[in-house]
């Protein structure tokens, strides 16, 4: 399935700050929440909107309001982690359904935590955009503030680096 | 990149048609490529599904703040940074260029701010613009010395002097309205202080000096005057109280034969303002030797007229010491005058004395070598002679040369050419500034002006300046900038 990179119509301005709020303040959050841990999120998804209110004005409307307020999010994100010395631990996965359909394609998931867990942050942050949060390499590249073959070599050496954990549990 | 690379972005479907096509048919051939690829596939259905998706808090709080912040003017703490980093930098270079701006170059401007303060004045100096100093002519009579005549300055070098102490027909009287011969000077002396220079007005004599005349006292005469004539009677002809410099009695003749002689050694210091420095140069030299001194030393510095400076020193018979010192003074305006007179008599008397004693012993020594026979008083003898005649000569060398000094006055003057007066302010008409508020208005009026020329000049140097401080302020911008995120797209 391919996805052509197209050029998004301009979207209409938001009116209402506290609209946006209430539309994207979930995504925010869980973002945050990864990047920093969940003691911090809700202080640094508050920036993240109201720092989308003073420069609401700049947003050119190229790529969508949420790849927008992502981006704004792994700054703040950045300046909180400075500036509160963080190395947050990566968040536990959650356990599967058991309804889930693909319950058969599974791998390990402690093996698959703790693969990802030796992964890098940088390498964290392009797994989570793309795999969880459906972002495309070019938006995930915005959000990053990287080029867009920065963000494909990343998934590609940290998708390699758990195959290979994974492959190295499933021989042990 | 190669096929493995690209397998995760085909995946994904981030690769372009073409390049997809080639994964695509690689994946066909290749089962291990094929094995790899679910492999990948896998793993990210996993991750989707096992995924952390913490409950999201505190969305009302962040309403609140947006609805807060939604009048407010809070600036970003990236801006308030950047605004605070800018004023530190400002501050910093204001400060470094404080003591260029308020330096030095501040006298200048107070000078220029304060232009009326100065009148060019100086304080107790004497206008005298009709003096002027002009070189003898070829067809002027040359100077003629008469014996027992006070000669001066010839009298075409001085033009309009005022006041006018020569009359028509007279033979030369000196400045001070004394016909004297040259033979016996006045009396008494000033023996220190500076001379008031408060000439009022021509016709007016100057007040006396803070020394007084001393004792009636007659001067060291000078050998050739004693020699010329015998003692006159020297005659005041102006009925003008009596000026600066010495002071005469009209019965010098009584009370000279009375008086002891005195040993003076007078040094005279003048700061004179004139139109022509050489000239009035020129003309003192000439007057010094006219009257039989020499000059011992003389300087002339600065290429423009305006800018010359002329330093003297003069050495004149102390007898003529004062009307040299008038006639020098009548050059121009009078800026400077100091006197002071040194009396060495006492050290005189006490040479004298002393070397009539031993001349007196070196004569008994002599009569008593006559009438000595043997030999070791013999010797003893003309060894206490020779010490005798040893201290003889040096106290006649001492004498010799405290005597000539007192014969010999000193005179140090300088000429230069008067500064140029700042110019006047023009005055308004009197009273209408004077009252209130216009006074204020005018006076605030003044005081903007000179803050807007402080602030024009602190813009000068910070154009001047500029190649020190703007590459820092830039690279600061810069920096600024790029830390800051744009969040444009």
């Amino acid at each position: 399935m391919m996805q052509i990179a197209q050029e998004l119509p301009m979207p209409t301005r938001p009116q209402d700050i506290g609209q946006i709020v209430r539309e994207h303040y979930d995504c925010v959050y869980r973002f945050c929440a990864r990047r920093i841990g969940i003691d911090f999120a809700a202080d640094a998804a508050q920036e993240t909107f109201l720092t989308a209110q003073k420069v609401i004005d700049r947003f050119a409307g190229r790529s969508d309001l949420k790849t927008w307020l992502l981006g704004i999010a792994h700054n703040e994100c950045r300046r909180q982690a400075r500036k509160r010395k963080l190395s947050p631990e990566p968040l536990p996965l959650c356990e599967p359904s058991c309804d889930d359909p693909e319950l058969g394609a599974l791998v390990d998931r402690e093996a698959l935590r703790s693969a990802f867990a030796k992964l890098s942050p940088e390498h964290r942050h392009v797994v989570f955009l793309k795999e969880v949060e459906g972002m495309s390499y070019e938006e995930a590249a915005k959000i990053l503030g990287v080029p867009e073959g920065t963000v494909k070599s990343r998934l590609h050496h940290a998708f390699l680096q758990l195959r290979r954990s994974l492959g190295d549990g499933d021989r042990s | 990149m190669s096929i493995r690379e690209d397998l995760k972005a085909y995946l994904d479907g981030e690769l372009s048609e073409q390049r997809a096509a080639e994964v695509r048919s690689a994946l066909e051939a290749d089962p291990e490529l094929r094995k790899e690829a679910e492999a990948l596939k896998a793993i990210s259905d996993t991750f989707r599904l096992v995924a952390p998706a913490p409950a999201p808090v505190g969305m009302d709080k962040t309403l609140e703040a947006v609805e807060r912040a939604k009048g407010l003017k809070r600036p970003a703490g990236r801006q308030l940074w950047g605004w605070a980093l800018a004023a530190a930098v400002t501050v910093v270079i204001a400060f470094a260029l404080l003591p260029i701006l308020f330096g030095p170059q501040a006298s200048s401007g107070e000078v220029a701010f304060n232009q009326h303060a100065t009148s060019g004045a100086v304080a107790g100096s004497v206008e005298r613009p009709d003096l002027e100093v002009v070189a003898p002519s070829a067809a002027a009579p040359a100077a003629q010395v008469k014996a027992g005549d006070e000669v001066l300055m010839p009298q075409h070098s001085i033009k309009n002097i005022k006041p006018a102490t020569r009359k028509s027909g007279e033979a030369e009287i000196d400045k001070l309205g004394v016909r004297d011969d040259g033979s016996a000077p006045g009396q008494g002396y000033i023996e220190q202080g500076t001379v008031e220079i408060g000439r009022k007005g021509a016709g007016e004599a100057p007040a006396k000096t803070s020394d007084q005349e001393q004792a009636p006292a007659i001067m060291n005469p000078s050998p050739a005057g004693a020699a010329a004539a015998t003692p006159a009677k020297p005659t005041v002809l102006a009925q003008a109280p009596v000026k600066s410099g010495l002071m005469r009695s009209a019965k010098a003749t009584t009370a000279d034969a009375a008086t002891p002689q005195r040993f003076i050694i007078y040094n005279g210091n003048l700061g004179i303002y004139v139109k022509s420095v050489k000239d009035a140069k020129n003309a003192a030299e000439r007057a010094t030797r006219s009257v039989g001194g020499y000059v011992e030393s003389s300087d002339l510095t600065g290429e423009k007229p305006e800018d010359q400076r002329a330093n003297l020193t003069l050495r004149v018979p102390v007898e003529r010491y004062a009307s040299v010192l008038e006639q020098i003074k009548a050059l121009g305006e009078v800026n400077h005058d100091s006197s002071s007179g040194n009396d060495v008599t006492t050290q005189v008397v006490d040479t004298d004395a002393h070397l009539k004693n031993m001349r007196a012993e070196e004569q008994q020594y002599q009569d008593i070598l006559k009438h000595t026979k043997r030999i070791s008083d013999v010797l003893d003898v003309r060894e206490r002679l020779g010490d005798i005649r040893g201290q003889i000569e040096g106290l006649e060398a001492t004498d010799k040369q405290l005597r000539s000094s007192s014969a010999l006055s000193t005179i140090v003057v300088e000429f230069s050419v008067k500064p140029k007066p700042a110019p006047q302010p023009v005055k308004p008409v009197a009273g209408l500034t004077d009252a209130w508020p216009l006074s204020e208005i005018l006076s605030a009026g003044g005081a903007l002006m000179e803050v807007a020329k402080l602030l024009a000049t602190m813009v000068i140097y910070l154009l001047v300046f500029s190649p020190l401080w703007a590459p820092a302020a830039l690279l600061t911008w810069w920096g600024v900038k790029v830390s800051r995120p744009e969040y444009r797209y």
